[in-house]
């Protein structure tokens, strides 16, 4: 049934749908409201689950990995320091293989404070062993949940999966969302039964314990790491159940206006839509560009991203994110992908933009096209350009004049 | 009594996008408005997107909800720039507000159009005012507009009645309001009444063009990110129903006001005693619930009377 949905009503609907039945939660801007429609749901009776909220995301985090391992199917959610907050424990219940799913809800880390996005409290968390979903739209946000819990409990995977929303581009964006019925999902989502590590008083285990021994942390942690590249085929082959069922396909990759394209721009998330905005526009004036859309970054699909890569002139890898005193964290992946095959782009130049959920107007997609080009032509790759307008700096300058006095 | 406003009906053809900003304050009703906006458009069976922008998030802050309607999917996100309708909640919000120019204006106020350019300065070509707040206090009994704004709304783009109500009484169910449907119903239906059906077109979009431009490297002085005067260093002049007087005779320079102020609008002067700096006290009233020796009382702030 076609509705209007929020991100959030989304993601809190795809949790009800995956019949989720324990929500540890915390507040936090601008992921509040997902636990606050799960509560509701939960009060009034549409959801057999239990919520309850803790008194910080690292108690929350430990929490849904032990109660995952119980046996229940675990959903929390969270944004931005929250995630930082519960960074050690990420690690923790990725080791534990507990197969929940983290909702987060990107913004912008402190300091400066901000509320709109950008994917450094996501990517901070990228080399946890956590599988990473990122949406693009309200209509993904719900199936990612969905999806996410049938890769996290296949044993080919068994690991804990984070679907990532900007706040508000999606998170208070209402958008039409078709919603699959119950029958729907229970066909493509099974029910979640553990057999590993499963915690039951009856038979006692002891889970993260110490194994002081670094031939066995080593055999462990490279377990993980071949669970996470499982991700891609599993990804693969569940997407064609989902199809199927739901009239959609998702792809780890996907590209738009791409087949003939010379130039492409790389990116993720909500603002992949502002992108294809302007690749629609470059088209009309008859430029040869497309885009091409990370939406699985962990595990990294690498051989998806050299196939829709590989013979184009130019490429620019839009970060909208930053590594600071590194660039942007989704370029050197992509560079280092592409770069042992023969056929590679001549030229891939980092762009870093949206940071704090700046909007990149249609002349910044212009500018990294034309940069591109030039870039292809000369072979002189610029090193990562900011994308930052004249009307950012002259709205900067009239702030630093009223915080700082006169700046000159 | 029959109203008919000078108005402006937006008609959506074929490959037209409705760009439509509502303003308002946080607890005016803004978010609700929206929805009930948004949930009447994709009744009427368009593509919609709609998105409230909140920055501080409290009572009293202005917040925005930016909605986007077409006849074809949405290539958009996030800030509306350029309106093609702005609907503001009431007229306090013109200190904080920068009008695209070429929006129509529709405007919660009980002055007419003329007096509200002169006052303002405002050069929008198309103001449309009418006094929501006296015609909501008369059927709903309290003055909560975002029914009244969005049925406004509405009317303007050019949708129908019957999804319009149908829009609000989803929105009174979601927020368990059954009981005060009807009433609403009424509202709405005065509204459409009210607003008479003069049809224009959407006008063409402006763009601003901008350029990237290089950052260097700036003095931390210039580049940390700290702010050298107290508190907010936005004036919250405007926002106080009540302001907070200080009675010296009784003040004991226990410094309690000075802590517990949220905004750090209250200093303490070379004597220690607290001095209230009006332009950024919001009138929250803690320092007065606060005090222990009950040396602080409300006086209403005359500049905020009329509203
Ligand atoms: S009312 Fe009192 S506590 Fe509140 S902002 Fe004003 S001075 Fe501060
Ligand atoms: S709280 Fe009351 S007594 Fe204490 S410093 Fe403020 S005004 Fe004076």
């Amino acid at each position: 049934m076609k509705r209007l949905l929020t991100g959030n009503a989304s993601i809190a609907t795809g949790a009800m749908l995956s019949n989720v039945e324990y929500i540890p939660a915390y507040p936090i801007t601008p992921q509040t409201e997902i636990i606050e429609i799960l509560s509701k749901w939960v009060r009034e009776g549409k959801m057999n689950a239990k919520l309850v909220t803790f008194e910080s995301e690292h108690s929350m985090i430990t929490a849904a990995g032990a109660a995952s391992l119980t046996g229940v199917r675990a959903f929390t959610s969270t944004s931005s320091q929250g995630l930082l907050y519960a960074f050690e424990m990420l690690y923790n219940v990725a080791g534990w293989r507990a197969p929940l799913l983290l909702a987060n809800v990107s913004r912008a880390v402190a300091a400066p404070i901000t509320l709109e996005p950008d994917h450094n409290d996501v990517l901070s968390t990228r080399d946890c062993g956590f599988i990473q979903i990122h949406a693009e739209t309200c209509q993904e946000a719900l199936d990612d949940v969905i999806i996410g819990y049938r890769i996290a409990e296949d044993d080919m995977v068994k690991l804990p999966v984070i679907v990532n929303i900007d706040g508000f581009y999606l998170s208070f964006t209402q958008e039409v969302v078709d919603v699959p019925s119950n029958d729907e999902v229970e066909e493509f989502l099974p029910e979640y039964k553990p057999i590993h590590g499963y915690l039951n008083a009856k038979n006692p285990i002891s889970l993260g314990v110490a194994v002081l021994n670094s031939s066995a942390y080593s055999y462990f942690k490279y377990q993980m790491h071949l669970a996470s590249l499982n991700a891609l085929k599993v990804h693969e082959k569940i997407s064609k159940d989902f199809e199927k069922i739901f009239r959609r396909r998702y792809y780890t990759v996907e590209g738009y206006m791409l087949d003939d394209a010379d130039y492409v721009i790389v990116m993720s998330n909500s603002f992949t839509t502002l992108g294809k905005a302007a690749i629609k526009e470059l088209r009309k004036e008859g430029k040869s560009v497309g885009l091409l859309k990370i939406r699985v970054v962990r595990p990294f699909p690498r051989d998806d991203i050299i196939n829709a890569l590989r013979g184009r002139k130019g490429v620019a890898v839009f970060d909208q994110n930053i590594s600071i005193g590194g660039g942007g964290i989704l370029y050197p992946e992509v560079v280092s992908a592409l770069y042992h095959i023969d056929d590679r782009p001549k030229a891939i130049v980092s762009f870093i933009g949206g940071l704090g959920g700046k909007r990149i107007s249609k002349e910044e997609f212009k500018h990294m096209i034309s940069v591109i080009e030039d870039a292809a032509n000369t072979h002189k790759v610029p090193s990562s350009i900011l994308l930052f307008t004249d009307e950012d700096w002259s709205m900067v300058r009239s702030m630093l004049k009223i915080a700082k006095g006169d700046i000159e | 009594m029959l109203y008919i406003l000078n108005s402006y009906i937006f008609k959506l053809l074929f490959n037209v996008m409705i760009w439509l900003t509502l303003i308002g304050r946080g607890g005016q009703g803004i978010k609700s408005a929206s929805h009930i906006v948004s949930t009447a458009a994709f009744l009427k069976g368009y593509y919609v997107q709609s998105q409230p922008i909140y920055r501080a998030e409290r009572r009293g802050a202005p917040i925005s909800a930016f909605i986007r309607i077409s006849n074809e999917p949405i290539l958009e996100r996030g800030y509306i720039y350029e309106p093609s309708l702005i609907v503001i909640a009431d007229e306090s919000l013109f200190i904080d507000t920068n009008l695209n120019k070429d929006a129509i204006l529709f405007v919660n106020t009980a002055l007419d159009a003329d007096k509200l350019r002169s006052l303002y300065n405002i050069e929008n070509k198309r103001i449309i005012t009418y006094n929501l707040t006296g015609l909501t206090l008369q059927i709903l009994n309290k003055s909560i507009i975002s029914v009244a704004l969005a049925a406004v709304a509405c009317r303007l783009i050019g949708l129908n009645l019957e999804e319009v109500e149908h829009a609000v009484i989803m929105q009174l169910e979601e927020l368990n309001m059954q009981e005060e449907v009807d009433k609403n119903i009424e509202l709405v239906r005065k509204v459409f009444e009210l607003i008479s059906n003069s049809n224009i077109e959407n006008e063409k979009k402006r763009t601003k063009s901008v350029s990237v431009i290089d950052l260097s490297y700036h003095h931390p002085k210039i580049s940390a990110c700290y702010i050298s005067v107290p508190a907010n260093s936005i004036s919250s002049e405007g926002w106080n129903v009540n302001k907070p007087i200080i009675d010296y005779d009784k003040c004991t320079k226990c410094m309690i006001c000075f802590i517990f102020c949220p905004d750090s609008a209250i200093i303490l002067n070379k004597d220690n005693y607290p001095v209230i700096n009006y332009d950024l006290c919001k009138g929250c009233n803690i320092c007065y619930v606060e005090c222990p020796t009950k040396a602080i009382r409300l006086e209403r702030n005359e500049a905020t009377l009329d509203r």
